[in-house]
Formats: structure tokens, C-alpha cells, sequence
């Protein structure tokens, strides 16, 4: 029996409901010993803090099982918190908002439904991870590159719903996100768009349906579980060209933004880019001492050295170009002749095949954007030793090379402030850059974590305050965020809340997600 | 006792409530019979700024009586103007008409509903960026946008280039979608979403808000723009060219929305699109593209070259597709309705979405002719591809003074659309008449998401004032 119990819900009355969780979905669906519940806790969090804690985890494979979930909760007035494969590190990964929510893992329903390669897309349930698209993808003999982000041992539906972005063709993922299907706070269950027709044939190739379109509400959401999704897939190009540059120079970084941002408005680039850090790349399967043992922010010195023995240079840029080959090598050209003032620039590119790609790709980035998978990038966490964690925050701005030196020269010298090291990488996309900074620090060292989550808000505010605003966030700063989207005294969030509160009565589900409350747990917010 | 006309003057001036006779004729369905009743409006108001829509909207309330927002009112074949509920007071936004804001760097607009197509490409066109436009230039670009319009440049899926909104909801409220909520944001226009659950869906097609700014993402104006046509000489070709073309698409070769339809006055099909970007970039997707659809049997394509800086002048007397595919609109499409029905032509669309492969895009296209045919009109469509799906538009043509005409066009409408869904294709957009039509096929799980939507509608709209029934969405009160 867990030593954590839902809000306001007796012992008694909750064991009650977990013999009903266990009647709906078998006794092996319901878990509640402590090294299950350790194993959804929050992994980038010092070891011993249990704000985050569940009181279950339950693991439904069916729809109609997630409507059970639902339904018994809603009659024991259980939160629940919902999450795909928990992936969701460095923003609480499957821990609740809410102490004693009981967990809902749908890591079980990992069925691919569909894959159409005409009309290139898959219809997901959300176990499915990147990983396992990919397999699939691969063992059909299917010429179709999924999503793929940094890691691939996420949900594809998850990340999706969360906004995550990738290096294929849509980067952000939710704008290739074609038809769902959601189990409502209240058991029912709704297909969104050309779904809603029973016989429809265009579910997951026409993005809307007649009337309102309500995926969008479905996302870094409370409001439903999303147990079916489509994702739209990219068909294999015929030559595939891994592009990377390096840049010595730390003012460099706003004339890259500003030589990129035309060739990415045009669709010369039509993936994301990515523009990472000397210190980013020290950290790569190595350890901070490796290049320095003193304490205070990394020193110029030691910068210098990873620069020099990783052959990086300050900032490290990567993007891909697709198509057939005359094009893609007039495009590098065109890319190469548009960074050709930056001093210092090397630029490089590695050709594929679209089909041989698969075995000859070696860095994580030749991967990323041909959609293959790897875990590489977490031997970042070792960095300070121990057991290492992170925190990620990652502010939004626009496409320019000013607002990206702006937040690099507030961010910086912040982190520096709080004893942690700065890697910095930018997502640019279309019209809009995501500053991801992760903020890693050894989870055994509290002190450490400590002034980590310290800053967090610190950041925030900070950003917010000239109008840069969060894409995603760590749970225990929810709340926090969303109280700087205060347009109209929170119009937003009223208005959300005022959803919240029409479609999930009980406010069981997911209470707190993104710092949206149901009506009963508000004023506790509020106060 | 005052009354919500007299209350409105009060509040927006007498100038922006209008009554007569003259000005309710022009907010009726322009092509409908003229002597039908069913949706006329009781008053128009023209606010002229957020507090008046704001101030609308209160009295609305006050007085529980319904409101239909337009932009222009330019939903032709879909109704028009024409308010759903008669007796409704039409709320037209056609006065607030400020480009209210153009990043040239970003690619971006911020607009407010009363702006037009044609006022958009006069705001951007000078500063190197092109719009996407539909055929028409005159209707509202947040109108058109809301109703998930189309256009014909790579910018053309409209809802997927919106990025932001403001909003003002059926309590009177004010909100900013997406990164508007964060009060000196930055990144409003350029980051479509926000922080928690996207609401933007929720405005389009939709009775839940009246959307007062929204912004609009441009295309740069390139270097090189070259507009094509391909024909293929019999109609069974059809499913060659569909699968001849969905790999151009899926792959960006071909970054448009191309317009497919049968060839003009002979057998077989012609498909338009056009090619943008660098000029040797879009000489080799020339060549592709030529050697694709080349190969296909008779096929024969036409393309032109164009400046993208000298277009508006090189294309003054072009092919007018020439101009809409760069983002120039026209009153052109008017002329084809009247060609095709005579001077009094009106026409009602009939638009279901189906698959992109070439057997789907052949049991699409010949299931719409027999119904069509069936009923005795004339197959004319206009069919609009996507990379992953096609909008099968197919208008029945009439003549608005031949009521009986008329008639035969909407019971054939009726009598089609329910035929449609039982073969698997739902309507994208529907006329007023036939909202309600469509709503019911959208029936999974017992009408899950209309239940859902009017779950929405009762908690936002709980005097059920803003466009009952707007694409079947009715609040409690009037189910």
C-alpha cells in the first residue's frame, strides 16, 4: 500500500478505488509499491525531495480501459496525472503536479495502428516512442522518416502534446499532428477533426474537420487523453546532406541568426537549425574536470581548450538540406555563401543517400535529421559527476540575431551567478527561436539542486519581463509561468479554466498541467 | 423600454446601426432567391474599434438577442453575409480595417478583420513580401482565414499561416491567443502557440468569440516565380497525374497548393501550380517536375517565368492564376460564376475532402459527378490539392431568379451531402442552409464532438448570443 495518499481522500476510500483500478485493468496494471512509484518520480530532482510524489501508477492498454480510469476516479474524486512514457525530463518527467495524483502511464498501449506510405503518416497510439516508430518504419521497409527530437526514447504523442520539436520535416511537432482521439474527463470519448466521420477517409490527411477545431486544446493540456494521434511522416529524400558549421567567435552568434533567417523564411533550410555551445559540446561523454577544477563559471581559458581538443568552435551550427542532388548542392552553396562573412566560419557537409543513410550516419546530428534515434545526448548529464540532472528552460523569441544575444548576455552571466555552467543551444524555426538552456547539476549534490530550482524563477521573470515568455516548463514552475501570461488580468487562463470547469466537473484530471486549475483547487492557487 | 437597436446607437453612434431596407437587402445571401425568407437580419452594426465589439456584445447579452459576425461578407456560395438565425443583428467588422502592423524582417502581418485581400498586398507587396490570397481579393483576410479558406501560394492552408489572435468573447472579455497572453511579448506573430492548451481552433469556424486582430505569416517575394499548367488529355488520366504529383507535393517539390479541374471545353484534366524561390533552384524543379508529369501519356505543360520583383507588371495580362498563385487577387472568379449561370448566376459550393492517391482522387471525382449529374447540374469543379488530401469543391450552379432553379440546386445539396459521408468524405465548409446537414454526419460516438463543442459553447456562451448555429453549434437554449 503507498505511504502517499490523494488529496482529501481517506485510506479506506482509496483502497477502495484501487481495487476498482485493479478489477477494470488486472492486479499487474496497478502499481503502488515504493520502487514503482520511485521509478515515476520526478529522475532530475535531488533524491530525498518528495513533492512529486504518486500514490499509484496505473498502466490501462485500452481505450475503454482509460475510460475506466477515468470514470473511477471521477466517482473517488482521485487526480489523476497523465503521462505517455514520462519522458517529459528535465520539465518533472511523469511526475504530478498534485502530491498523491494517481498516475496514469499509457506506456502500454504502444500499438503503430497505421502506416500509409502513400499519403505518408502513421496513426499512433501514445506507448509508441520514437524509437519504435522507427523500427517499425524500418522493418516494413518503408521509405518514411518519422519526428525525431534530441532523444528517442520518448513518446511520439507525448512530445508532440507538449509542443517538442525535432530536426525533420515539420520540425514542431504538433503542427504534424493530423486527427485524434480523446478520452474526456467524463469517460467520453471524441475524435477530432475528419474523424468525427464515421466512415471518414481522411482522418490523419486533412488537419481540421467541420466547426471548431479542438486539437490544439488537447495540447500541454488537462482538458482529455489523447489515446490515438496521426503524425505526418517525411518520404526518405534522395540525397540527404548533414551540414555543420563551426564559428570561433563568441559575438558571432546574432550575425548567424541573421544570415540563417532569410535562407530558413525562403525553405532554402526547411528543418530546424541548431546552434549549439563550445561548452555544450565539452560536455559531451565528458565531465566538467576534464577541463577545469576550480570552482566559479567555466573559464575563458578552459572554453578555449574544448574548442581546441573537441575541434568545435564557439558556436557549432547544424542543418540539414533534402532533395535530389543538383538542388541540395546549389542550396549548400547558397548556405555556405550566406555565412561566408562570419569570421572564422568552416562550413561542411556530409552527402547520403536517402536510403543508405541508415548505416552510414555517425553523429548525432547526421541521425537527428534523417529521423534515427539515439540516447547520446545524455551523456551531457554527466558533467558535474555523480548522478547527473537537469532542468531545462527555454524561453521563446524572435528570429534575430539581437534577440538572441540578448537573451545569451542576460542568461549567461545569471547562471553564472548561481555557481552552474551556461551551455546554451538555439532552435531556429520559421519566424521564431527556442532558446533551450540546460540547466545540468549533479541530483546527489543538494545544495546543487538546490540552486538550480532557485534560479528557475528567477529566469522567468526575468525573461518575461521583456517579452520573452516559456514554451514548456518544469512542473513546479507551472504556475509561475502561466501567471506571466497576464494579457487582460489572465484572460487565458480564465478562459481555460472556464473549459476546465465545463468538461471536467470533478477536476481529476491532470490538475495543475501548465498551471490550469479546476475550480475546486483554485483557490489554493490563488492564495 | 429601450431597445437593443436604440441601445446600440446610443453606444456606437447612429451612424454604425443600420436599419433600412436598402441595408438589410445587402446582408442577404446574394445568391439565394430573392423572395426566400429564413435569415434575414434585423440590424447591422459597424463597430470601429475592440471596446465597440466589446460594447456590442454586453447589450447582446443584455437583451438575449442573437448576433452574426461578418468581416466583409463576402462567404459567397456559403451564404454570404446571411445570418443564420433570422431577426439575428449583424455584427460587421468591415470599418475596422488596419494592417496594423508589417515585420519585413519576420514575414509577418497583424491585421484586423475589416482588412481586405486587396488592402494586405497593397500594405506588403511594396516592402518585398507576398500574401496568399484566394481568387477574390475582396473578401476579409481574417474572414476568410477563420473559415479555413484557401489560397494559392505555399502560404495557402490560411489557418495553418495564422499565428495570434485577439479575441472578444461572449462575456465581453478580451483575450490574446499564444504568446499575446504574455503582456509585452515578443514573439505574438512568430510562435503559434502559448503556454498550455492552443485555443486559436477554437475561433475558427466558430461561434465561441469574435476575433478583432489576427496575424498572418508572408511569403518573401523571390527571385524566381514560374507558374505552370499541366493537362492530360482523357479523363481517366486523372489517377496518373494524382500520383504522378502527390511525391512533388509530400517532397516540397512543388511548395503550392495546386488547382486541379477538367480541362476547359475537352476531355480530360488541367492542373495549375506554381514554383518559387531561386532561379537555378526553380529550373531544376522545373526539370523534375517536367519529367514527372511529363511522362505521363499526352500530357503537355506550360510554365512561364517570371521576376518575382516585375510580376504585378509581367502578369497584368496573364492568365489571372498567374497572379493569384503570386499572391496578386482579382474580381475575375465573378465572371466565371456569371459565365457559367448568366447575369443573376449564384451558386452554393459543395466541398468534401478526400484522399491523395490517384483510385481515391477517381472514386472522389466520379461519385461527385453522379451526384451532381444525378440531380442536373453540371460537374464544374474546382478541386484544391494538399499534399495528403484534396478539397473536391464542386458549385451547383443557378439562376437566382428562377426560384425553381434555385430549389433544385438546395434539395440536391440536402439530398448529397448525406451520400458523401456514407462514402467517408465530410464537408470542409458548408452553406448556412446546410450546416446543420454536415454537423450530423460528424456523428462519431454519437456526436461526440459536436456535445463536446457545445459543452464549450453553454460554459463561453451562456445566453447563447454569438452566431447560434454557426456550423451546427447551437446553444441550449434554441437545441
Amino acid at each position: 500500500m503507498s505511504a502517499v495518499l490523494p488529496p482529501d481522500v481517506s485510506a479506506p476510500a482509496f483502497e477502495r478505488a484501487l481495487e476498482r483500478f485493479a478489477a477494470a485493468l488486472g492486479d499487474e496494471a496497478v502499481l503502488t509499491d515504493e520502487a514503482s512509484l520511485r521509478e515515476f518520480r520526478d529522475p532530475y530532482t535531488f533524491a530525498d525531495w518528495n513533492d512529486f510524489w504518486g500514490s499509484a501508477v496505473v498502466l490501462p492498454q485500452t481505450v475503454e480501459q482509460v475510460q475506466e480510469v477515468v470514470r473511477i476516479a471521477g466517482e473517488a474524486r482521485i487526480p489523476l496525472w497523465v503521462s505517455s512514457q514520462g519522458r517529459n525530463n528535465a520539465y518533472g518527467g511523469p511526475a504530478p503536479r498534485v502530491r498523491g495524483s494517481v498516475q496514469v502511464s499509457l506506456r502500454r498501449m504502444d500499438r503503430v495502428l497505421e502506416v500509409d506510405a502513400e499519403h505518408a503518416y502513421a496513426l499512433l497510439e501514445p506507448g509508441v516512442r520514437f524509437q519504435d516508430l522507427y523500427d517499425h518504419l524500418r522493418a516494413h521497409g518503408h521509405r518514411l522518416w518519422p519526428p525525431m527530437p534530441d532523444i528517442g526514447w520518448g513518446s511520439v504523442v507525448g512530445n508532440t502534446l507538449d509542443y517538442g520539436v525535432g530536426y525533420t520535416v515539420p520540425g514542431q511537432h504538433a503542427m504534424r499532428a493530423c486527427g485524434m482521439e480523446v478520452v474526456l474527463p467524463d469517460g467520453d470519448v471524441l475524435r477530432t477533426g475528419m474523424g468525427a466521420l464515421p466512415t471518414s477517409r481522411t482522418w490523419q490527411t486533412y488537419p481540421r474537420g467541420f466547426g471548431p477545431a479542438l486539437d490544439g486544446l488537447f495540447m500541454q493540456s488537462n482538458l482529455g487523453i489523447v489515446t490515438k494521434m496521426g503524425t505526418w511522416l517525411m518520404p526518405e529524400p534522395e540525397c540527404y546532406m548533414a551540414c555543420a558549421m563551426t564559428a570561433p567567435g563568441e559575438d558571432s552568434l546574432g550575425p548567424i541568426v541573421d544570415a540563417l533567417r532569410p535562407l530558413i523564411l525562403d525553405r532554402t533550410i526547411e528543418a530546424h537549425v541548431l546552434i549549439g555551445s563550445a561548452v555544450g559540446a565539452g560536455a559531451w561523454g565528458a565531465t566538467r574536470s576534464d577541463w577545469y577544477d576550480g570552482d566559479g563559471p567555466l573559464p575563458l581559458e578552459a572554453i578555449r581548450r574544448i574548442m581546441r581538443e573537441r575541434d568545435v568552435g564557439w558556436w557549432n551550427v547544424r542543418w540539414p538540406l533534402y532533395g535530389v542532388e543538383p538542388i541540395v548542392d546549389i542550396q549548400f552553396e547558397r548556405v555556405r555563401e550566406a555565412l561566408s562573412h562570419i569570421p572564422g566560419a568552416r562550413v561542411t557537409g556530409r552527402k547520403f543517400g536517402g536510403a543508405e543513410v541508415h548505416e552510414r550516419a555517425q553523429t548525432l546530428g547526421e541521425r537527428a535529421s534523417a529521423g534515427i534515434p539515439s540516447l547520446e545526448m545524455l551523456t551531457m548529464l554527466n558533467w558535474w559527476g555523480g548522478v547527473g540532472g537537469h532542468l531545462d528552460f527555454s524561453p521563446v523569441a524572435p528570429l534575430t540575431g539581437a534577440a538572441a544575444v540578448a537573451l545569451y548576455e542576460l542568461i549567461g552571466p545569471l547562471l553564472a551567478g548561481a555557481g552552474l555552467d551556461y551551455g546554451p543551444a538555439f532552435i531556429l524555426t520559421q519566424r521564431t527561436l527556442i532558446h533551450i538552456v540546460p540547466v545540468i547539476f549533479n541530483t546527489l549534490d543538494e545544495a546543487q539542486v538546490r540552486a538550480a530550482f532557485a534560479l528557475y524563477p528567477i529566469l522567468v521573470r526575468e525573461c518575461a519581463s521583456r517579452g520573452y515568455g516559456l514554451y514548456r516548463a518544469h512542473i513546479q514552475f507551472m504556475d509561475l509561468v502561466q501567471e506571466q501570461y497576464s494579457f487582460n488580468d489572465h484572460a487565458v487562463r480564465r478562459f481555460l479554466e472556464t473549459i476546465k470547469d465545463a468538461v471536467d466537473a470533478q477536476g481529476i484530471l491532470s490538475p495543475g498541467k501548465q498551471g490550469i486549475w479546476p475550480q475546486t483547487l483554485r483557490p489554493a492557487r490563488d492564495r | 423600454m429601450p431597445t437593443l437597436v436604440g441601445e446600440l446607437a446610443q453606444a456606437l453612434g447612429a451612424d454604425a446601426v443600420l436599419t433600412s431596407e436598402d441595408d438589410l437587402r445587402e446582408l442577404r445571401d446574394p445568391y439565394s432567391y430573392a423572395g426566400w425568407d429564413g435569415h434575414e437580419a434585423s440590424a447591422v452594426v459597424l463597430p470601429g474599434s475592440v471596446e465597440d465589439v466589446q460594447a456590442v456584445v454586453r447589450l447582446a447579452n443584455e437583451h438575449g438577442a442573437p448576433l452574426w459576425t461578418i468581416s466583409h461578407g463576402r462567404n459567397l456560395a456559403y451564404g454570404g453575409p446571411a445570418p443564420c438565425v433570422p431577426g439575428s443583428v449583424v455584427v460587421s467588422l468591415r470599418r475596422m480595417d488596419r494592417v496594423l502592423e508589417v515585420d519585413d524582417d519576420l514575414a509577418y502581418a497583424l491585421v484586423e478583420p475589416g482588412v481586405r485581400f486587396f488592402d494586405l498586398c497593397e500594405a506588403v507587396r511594396p516592402r518585398g513580401l507576398w500574401a496568399s490570397v484566394p481568387v477574390l481579393g475582396w473578401g476579409s483576410v481574417v474572414g476568410n482565414t477563420l473559415e479555413h479558406g484557401w489560397g494559392y501560394t505555399p502560404n495557402g492552408d490560411h489557418a495553418a499561416n495564422q499565428c495570434g489572435m485577439e479575441v472578444v468573447l461572449a462575456s465581453g472579455e478580451v483575450l490574446r491567443t499564444g504568446m499575446g497572453a504574455l503582456a509585452g511579448g515578443r514573439t505574438w506573430q512568430t510562435y503559434k502557440r502559448g503556454f498550455g492548451p492552443s485555443a486559436d481552433g477554437l475561433f475558427m469556424q466558430s461561434n465561441l468569440g469574435i476575433v478583432t486582430k489576427m496575424g498572418m505569416w508572408l511569403m518573401p517575394q523571390p527571385e524566381a516565380y514560374v507558374p505552370c499548367m499541366v493537362t492530360v488529355p482523357r479523363d481517366e488520366d486523372l489517377a496518373a497525374l494524382v500520383e504522378a504529383l502527390r511525391p512533388l507535393l509530400l517532397d516540397r517539390t512543388i511548395p503550392n497548393y495546386p488547382l486541379l479541374g477538367p480541362a476547359f471545353g475537352a476531355p480530360g484534366w488541367s492542373l495549375r501550380f506554381a514554383l518559387y524561390g531561386r532561379e537555378a533552384v526553380v529550373e531544376a524543379q522545373l526539370a523534375i517536375v517536367e519529367q514527372e508529369l511529363g511522362a505521363i501519356a499526352g500530357a503537355a505543360l506550360t510554365a512561364r517565368r517570371y521576376s518575382g520583383e516585375a510580376v504585378a507588371e509581367q502578369a497584368a495580362d496573364a492568365d489571372p492564376f498567374h497572379r493569384f498563385q503570386a499572391g496578386i487577387p482579382g474580381m475575375e472568379a465573378l465572371e466565371v460564376v456569371k459565365a457559367r449561370g448568366g447575369e443573376h448566376a449564384g451558386q452554393l459550393d459543395l466541398s468534401p475532402v478526400g484522399n491523395l492517391t490517384g483510385p481515391e482522387a477517381v472514386r472522389l471525382c466520379g461519385l461527385v459527378r453522379a451526384l451532381v449529374e444525378r440531380h442536373g447540374f453540371d460537374y464544374t469543379p474546382g478541386i484544391i490539392v494538399t499534399p495528403r488530401s484534396l478539397i473536391h469543391i464542386t458549385p451547383l450552379t443557378f439562376d437566382t431568379t428562377d426560384e425553381d432553379q434555385v430549389r433544385r440546386a438546395y434539395d440536391a445539396y440536402a439530398a448529397i451531402v448525406p451520400e458523401l459521408a456514407a462514402a467517408g468524405y465530410g464537408l470542409y465548409r458548408a452553406h448556412l442552409d446546410f450546416m446543420d446537414v454536415v454537423a450530423d454526419s460528424f456523428d462519431w460516438g454519437g456526436h461526440a464532438m459536436r456535445r463536446f463543442q457545445e459543452t464549450l459553447k453553454d460554459a463561453l456562451d451562456p445566453n447563447g448570443i454569438l452566431s447560434p448555429g454557426k456550423q451546427g453549434i447551437w446553444p441550449r437554449a434554441r437545441r
